[in-house]
């Protein structure tokens, strides 16, 4: 069963666009990364998968049942760490937990506990004590503390410094693990690239692209640097995929695009002093993605 | 409903609720006091002042030439501005603070994401409120009783025609109410939600004083809240207008219904 499936949807303010037939499925027990620069629609997909935003047309369903129809039966199922939290300030994060559970109906003081000690939160202070840290913790553990089927984290790494990042990263490895669905909105590739098996892509509003981290790592470029024995004697006869950016010397810096097999084949057949051939560089493909985005960010 | 956002709702208009209930015992029986006390002297200046008895006349149906009591003039105390001011500011306040203020200040994104309609929502709130504003009225009437029986007053206050009065009143809290609820369900912010029902019941106010001076404002009376609440009737007839509370039922109930349709199908913004 699909966890998440968006089928053509489209979201309009007035006559500004939000969403434009966007269109996607997330698996059941897979985390999925969802990217996109600010404003990309991102946060408006998942207010509507929420049931907190109408779409203007267009499907969206949770576990097989309808986002706004089935809106609060759904949300038994889900947990939500939305971009910036805002908390009940006057309670204590100990009231703030207690109040969201009994609303649920569910008694999780088991999990919450648990995840105290994962996330080292104080919960006796007043939320309105806490530093944005803590509060961006408070949510993680609300979200996570009823064990939901889906759990919909919408740049849940903002305000966490380096050390707890690693214990969510961990934490979310384990509700993997479990079964449970992740979805990671993020504009940040490192922090999808590292966790994600799959990866959404949106641009104003649209999905440019959706595939496993490994056919992206595939597509990548890889930044080659070979140093021959002497400079005066350079082979003559590259691959065609091999593009050569800079030459000093004996030593060559090119990228490679596409499976390493013809140009490990090639390579065999030279002699060569040195070789080093760098991991998949994610970010310039993603870049490229957001070239027109980022034109206009300069202009 | 559900019992964990009832319960939470309480706790936060427990004290605006407390303190408005506190400052309308002490006002009503301070309202007794003065009234005891200076009564005659009152109706005697008032009396010899034209612009004094047009509006009484008009706002208050009391009549400055014909038989005015002291239990008439205590009455009035429940159309006082002071009255007035307090428990509209508390129950708009109550009522904004459950529908818009969850999206001003973002906690939406808590409350909206558990798996609560926003029906049961809606209806939680009204629930916590309708008992809120219960607890204002009873606490209106409770002040002027307990001045009655401390002052021992002669003729003893009519309590059977001052709760009366005060079931008008409470019909007249909750058609406020529900606007106020209606209002709020259309903005996304609660200062908007404030300004536009202070504007609509300083409307109210004045159009039910200016009746009294300018013929104008009498042909449009019927479009004030204050028109369907005439305390003093009330207390001369022993009867409550069942057409006045027919109109204020039936706006509360327009609104409320309205308010309800537009708060389940509004999109909550990113605070």
């Amino acid at each position: 069963m699909d966890a998440i499936s968006v089928n053509q949807l489209s979201k309009y303010y007035g006559k500004a666009r939000a969403l434009e037939e966007v269109s996607f499925t997330v698996s059941e027990g897979r985390l999925v990364g969802f990217l996109g620069p600010n404003g990309s629609g991102k946060s408006t997909t998942i207010r509507i998968l929420l049931g907190m935003v109408r779409a203007t047309s267009g499907t969206s369903r949770i576990l097989d049942q309808d986002c706004w129809e089935n809106g609060p039966s759904l949300r038994q199922q889900v947990g939500y760490v939305p971009a910036e939290l805002h908390c009940f300030i006057h309670l204590t994060g100990a009231d703030n937990l207690s109040f969201l559970a009994d609303a649920r109906g569910v008694d999780c003081q088991n999990e919450i506990d648990r995840l105290i000690q994962v996330f080292q939160l104080d919960l006796s202070r007043r939320v309105r004590d806490y530093s944005s840290g803590m509060r961006q913790k408070l949510g993680l553990i609300q979200a996570m503390m009823h064990r939901p089927r889906l759990l919909i984290l919408d740049e849940p790494t903002n305000n966490l410094d380096p050390l707890v990042r690693q214990m969510l990263y961990g934490e979310l490895a384990q509700v993997v693990k479990r079964g449970q669905t992740v979805l990671l909105s993020s504009h940040t590739l490192s922090e999808l690239e590292s966790l994600c098996e799959e990866i959404v892509i949106l641009r104003d509003g649209q999905v440019v692209d959706h595939q496993t981290m490994e056919t992206m790592r595939s597509r990548a470029g890889r930044k080659i640097t070979m140093v021959f024995p002497d400079s005066e004697k350079l082979p003559d006869d590259y691959p065609e995929a091999l593009e050569i950016t800079a030459c000093q010397g004996n030593r060559i810096t090119a990228a490679w695009n596409g499976p390493l097999e013809p140009f490990l084949s090639w390579i065999s057949t030279v002699r060569i002093h040195d070789l080093v051939i760098a991991p998949p560089d994610l970010e310039r493909l993603f870049l490229s993605y957001y070239g027109h985005y980022q034109t206009e960010l300069r202009s | 409903m559900n019992g964990a956002l009832t319960a939470k709702m309480t706790r936060d208009s427990a004290v605006v609720v407390l303190m408005t209930s506190v400052a309308l015992v002490l006002f009503g029986f301070l309202f007794v006091l003065a009234m005891s006390n200076w009564a005659q002297d009152l109706l005697l200046l008032w009396s010899k002042i034209g612009f004094i008895q047009r509006m009484f006349r008009f706002v208050l149906s009391i009549d400055l030439q014909g038989e005015v009591t002291v239990n008439t003039l205590i009455v009035s105390g429940f159309v006082h501005p002071f009255l007035l001011m307090i428990t509209w500011g508390c129950i708009v306040s109550i009522c904004t603070h459950f529908i818009v203020e969850p999206i001003d200040r973002g906690t939406a994104d808590l409350l909206f994401t558990l798996p609560i309609s926003r029906a049961t929502y809606f209806v939680s709130a009204t629930a916590v409120w309708v008992s809120a504003s219960g607890v204002i009225a009873c606490a209106a009437l409770l002040g002027i009783w307990i001045g009655g029986e401390w002052f021992d007053l002669t003729p003893p206050l009519p309590i059977f025609r001052l709760i009366l009065v005060v079931m008008n009143l409470w019909i007249l809290y909750f058609a406020i109410g529900c606007l106020a609820m209606c209002v709020a369900a259309l903005v996304n912010r609660r200062t908007q939600a404030v300004g536009g029902m202070v504007a609509l019941l300083l409307s109210s106010f004045l159009i039910n004083v200016l009746e009294a001076f300018i013929p104008f404002f009498r042909a449009i009376r019927f479009l004030g809240l204050l028109c369907y609440y005439r305390p003093v009737e009330i207390l001369q007839s022993g009867n409550p207008s069942w057409t006045h509370i027919a109109v204020l039922t039936g706006i509360a109930v327009v609104s409320w219904v309205i308010g309800c349709g537009l708060f389940m199908r509004k999109d909550i913004p990113v605070a």
